[in-house]
């Protein structure tokens, strides 16, 4: 049996997801990684090599989780929230 | 039986969603990448079977005088700039010439790449020029990260890996409820649509952890960019280069434009008889130097047993003193300067011999067939009334190409296997001769079958097609260098024998497995 169509999301809200799962979940990553790496001043190697493998993990986990809420604004103030979060404890505490 | 929850029906069903489209979209690229993968993992044992001028006795590599090799290339090949990066792989088993991978000047400002094969016994040195003498493997090891796409080749695979990782993700939660009941359903008995989902989800499963290794390491080759770049801007200032020195120390050590030449104290000979009893356990797989014969010049010196997950080293020393500048010592180097080295050798198999390949090689078609049956079920499931015949012709028609594509795969990895044994060893340009056979053998193939439009009668003439190609492997080596499979085995040539006898051992298998099992069935039922 193929997906219940009932479940799915319009056309705009589905174009909404898709653009947060992969846009937004690359910037909450990239940006996660780094504000963890300001605290790890004596680690960056250790960061690096950890951000190399791991932020595809946490990307491809933020992409499962945008299909997972039901409003697409919602996810992409989520991940939109938590980039700005994350860039300012990177340029405060660099 | 451990009972697993099923996801709420909104929940299951959006998992199931994406898990079909992105599934569908990546399938056909993910299964170039895994079969040709699968092959490439024994780009080094295949070298002996493609290479006939490679089939000569070991000469032990600690016996080896590198030095000389070098005065050799340099007669041989006089525009040969040894301050340069160059370097030396020892002869072994497997590769029994020793490798020159030097640079020579063009002219003033450019420099080219070359390799030369050197005869460890006699220092006989042919040079190849950029191309190797044979390409066979190296090809297939390039189509597996699509490096015959111009430019974008590399990040089309590592956006693949990555959207393979997301597939394995919403997979792992569609059918998260069915892992331990389909497990033990698990049955070749029944309706084709019940063994294809049993097998998707139960194969899936077991699979998982390599599946994991590989989307993940993939999407880290193919789109390391996408990482490198912001990570270098925000914690390292911009600095591209400190990030590199960060996870590799080579990378560290600077080297000046004018450095004056000297005649050194510490030669590659020195080099390799320091590491080589320092570290009498670790064989010395590549020398390498650069600004050799200058006042700044290094020599590297890199070990690995292939047994290990970090058994791995690497030494630089000074080309003026042979002071060690930096020492990687094997399983005792740091987390962050062995990680990388540690996705590699799980993304390339290289930690526990031979043996550990061929399971990866299994598990490899074992993740083909999961897509595979993925496609079916997907098709399967689409093939009723309450589809339109527009949308299920279009079902038909995705299925078919993906069919085509696939299958075609093992017919064709036999035709380059073929073709670089009929283009002469002599022939300036082989390689491009040999590719093409191969690319234009894998499209008529694959042309043809689209017109097959019975998906069993599809599947079974791309196996006979394959299986006949297969049989003719050993005939072909036969012929073209001499070395028929019966005495390969009586000389004790394991590694051109063990080829011969897995291309004919899969041949009469596809013929057995066509003779007794396939039969042309139709579930086409929209043409």
């Amino acid at each position: 049996m193929p997906a219940n169509l009932k479940y799915l999301s319009s056309k705009g809200q589905r174009w909404l997801k898709v653009t947060a799962a992969i846009i937004g979940g690359y910037a909450v990553t990239v940006t996660f990684h780094n504000a963890v790496g300001v605290f790890l001043t004596n680690y960056k190697g250790a960061l690096i090599i950890t951000s190399a493998y791991f932020s595809f993990i946490l990307w491809a986990i933020l992409m499962v989780f945008a299909f997972m809420i039901k409003n697409g604004w919602k996810i992409w103030g989520i991940y939109l929230l938590l980039t700005i979060i994350f860039t300012c404890i990177t340029l405060t505490y660099r | 039986m451990m009972e697993l929850k099923a996801l709420k029906p909104r929940l299951h069903n959006i998992m199931f969603h994406t898990h079909t489209v992105s599934g569908i979209v990546i399938c056909f690229a993910l299964f170039v990448i895994f079969y040709a993968g699968a092959f490439a993992l024994f780009m080094d044992e295949l070298y002996q079977w493609e290479n006939p001028n490679a089939r000569i006795t070991t000469v032990d590599a600690s016996k080896v005088d590198y030095d000389k090799i070098i005065e050799k290339v340099k007669e041989v090949h006089p525009k040969f700039d040894s301050t340069k990066q160059f370097g030396i792989v020892p002869p072994t088993a497997k590769q029994p010439l020793s490798y020159f991978y030097g640079s020579e000047k063009v002219n003033d400002s450019t420099t080219t790449r070359f390799t030369a094969y050197v005869n460890p016994a006699s220092y006989e040195v042919n040079v190849a020029g950029e191309e190797p003498t044979t390409h066979m493997s190296r090809t297939i090891y390039q189509l597996h990260f699509f490096r015959q796409i111009p430019v974008v080749g590399i990040y089309l695979s590592g956006v693949v890996s990555f959207f393979f990782l997301f597939a394995i993700f919403t997979g792992l939660l569609t059918h998260w409820k069915n892992i331990s009941n389909k497990f033990y359903a698990f049955t070749v008995k029944g309706k084709w649509k019940n063994i294809w989902t049993n097998s998707h989800i139960s194969l899936g499963f077991i699979t998982l952890p390599f599946q994991l290794i590989y989307a993940i390491t993939g999407a880290l080759f193919g789109l390391s960019i996408l990482l490198l770049l912001p990570t270098a801007f925000l914690a390292f200032n911009g600095d591209t280069a400190s990030v590199i020195e960060a996870i590799n120390p080579s990378a560290a050590v600077k080297y000046s434009d004018d450095a004056k030449p000297i005649e050194g104290a510490f030669s590659y000979n020195d080099a390799y008889k320091k590491v080589s009893a320092e570290n009498p356990d670790y064989p010395i797989i590549y020398i390498l130097s650069r600004n050799y014969g200058l006042e700044d010049g290094t020599i590297t010196v890199n070990v690995d047993d292939s047994k290990g997950i970090a058994a791995n080293g690497s030494f630089i020393f000074g080309y003026k003193d042979g002071n060690t500048i930096s020492a990687l010592i094997p399983e005792k180097s740091s987390y962050s300067k062995s990680t990388l080295n540690i996705l590699i050798k799980l993304h390339y198999a290289t930690y526990g011999g031979l043996f550990l390949k061929i399971i990866y090689f299994i598990l490899a078609m074992v993740t083909c067939y999961i897509m595979t049956s993925g496609v079916m079920i997907w098709r399967t499931a689409r093939n009723k009334k309450t589809y339109t015949d527009k949308q299920r012709r279009f079902h038909h028609k995705v299925t078919k190409c993906y069919l085509a594509l696939t299958m075609s795969m093992f017919p064709a990895v036999a035709i380059i296997f073929l073709a670089n044994k009929i283009v002469p060893i002599e022939l300036e340009g082989r390689t491009f001769y040999v590719n093409s056979i191969f690319f234009l053998g894998w499209l008529i193939l694959l042309i043809t079958g689209l017109f097959w439009d019975n998906y069993s009668k599809l599947n079974k003439n791309y196996i006979v097609i394959g299986s006949v190609l297969c049989l003719l492997i050993p005939v072909a080596n036969g012929i073209f260098t001499g070395d028929w499979i019966w005495r390969t085995l009586i000389s004790q040539q394991y590694y051109v024998f063990s080829v011969d006898f897995t291309a004919f051992f899969i041949g009469i298998s596809g013929l057995l497995l066509n003779k007794y099992y396939l039969k042309v069935v139709d579930v086409t039922t929209v043409k």
